[in-house]
């Protein structure tokens, strides 16, 4: 199996709340917590994060860019990068037993390509590496059982599994409505009796006989109840 | 979802339709339009109404097997 990757460093320049260049070192502690007032800059870093694995080089939270808003990738940078001639921009390191790579996106501009260690570090994920707050609040609070359990499914990448399940249920209400089904039972039922309508259930001598003489019978009575000449 | 996470997920369905088929005590033949029908990566979307209609007939065989011939004489 290989070796797995670890944050050495992250730094942001120009982006969101950081304007001049600023590098966390993560190298010292494997495990991490970031805490610190509102308004210093701690979802910037989490945003720095998304932002280097995302596929289009951006953030689920800036929305859409439209006529009336700065959202979008746009708002990726600083208020003051442009003012202040910074280029805005994220860049990683990582190690993986030895070997460190490093890897820089650039957060303006139409191409914000992604950098080859974020997309080898990315094919690793097998479950989203950010779930925001507000997801989780909304989870909690908000959502059903069923809807926090399809969630789930959506974070842990199980959707095939799902749609399995779905399926078998709807199958077990179909099959269980066939298995109900009075008309067929019915029509069982009456095949079965037409079937089985000559059958002997249990041996019984005198029965036997009684059937058996039933030709003569029926024949004398026949006879008997015929006019004499 | 990353090529590499469906492939997985659909060779754990193979497997688990496989391991389901050989396992002793459940029912091969049910199994087997289990593994068929609905234990796909891709099902069809009609997968359930074919699986239904495979376990109707499977019910249907099983409820009017073919009759023993008699030689005569």
């Amino acid at each position: 199996m290989a070796d797995p990757y670890f944050f050495q460093s992250l730094n942001l320049t120009g982006f969101r709340a950081y304007l001049q260049p600023k590098t966390f070192d993560f190298s010292k502690k494997r495990c991490l917590a970031i805490f610190a007032p509102n308004g210093s800059g701690k979802s910037s870093v989490v945003d720095a994060l998304e932002f280097m694995f995302s596929k289009d080089g951006t953030l689920e939270r800036l929305g859409q860019r439209a006529i009336n808003n700065k959202a979008g990738p746009i708002a990726l940078a600083h208020n003051l990068a442009e003012e202040a001639q910074i280029a805005p921009a994220v860049a990683i390191s990582v190690i993986s037993g030895k070997d460190v790579t490093n890897g820089s996106r650039v957060a303006a501009g139409a191409k914000r390509v992604i950098p080859a260690v974020a997309t080898t570090v990315n094919a690793c994920f097998s479950v989203s590496p950010i779930i925001r707050g507000h997801a989780l609040r909304t989870f909690v609070e908000i959502h059903t059982p069923e809807e926090r359990y399809a969630d789930v499914a959506k974070w842990l990448q199980l959707g095939p599994l799902v749609e399995v399940q779905k399926n078998l249920r709807s199958l077990r209400s179909q099959i269980k409505i066939a298995a109900e089904n009075e008309t067929a039972l019915q029509r069982v039922d009456t095949q079965l009796a037409r079937e089985t309508n000559q059958a002997v259930k249990s041996w019984n001598a005198a029965a036997v006989l009684f059937h058996a003489s039933s030709p003569v019978r029926n024949a004398t009575a026949r006879n008997s109840s015929a006019p004499s000449r | 979802m990353k090529p590499n996470r469906r492939r997985r997920l659909i060779t754990f369905l193979k497997a688990l339709g496989a391991d389901l088929t050989a396992k002793e005590g459940v029912d091969a033949a049910l199994a087997a339009i289990l593994t068929t029908h609905i234990l796909k990566g891709a099902p069809s979307q009609n997968a359930v109404a074919q699986a239904k209609d495979a376990i109707v007939n499977l019910a249907a065989e099983r409820a009017n097997p073919p009759k023993v011939e008699v030689a005569n004489g």
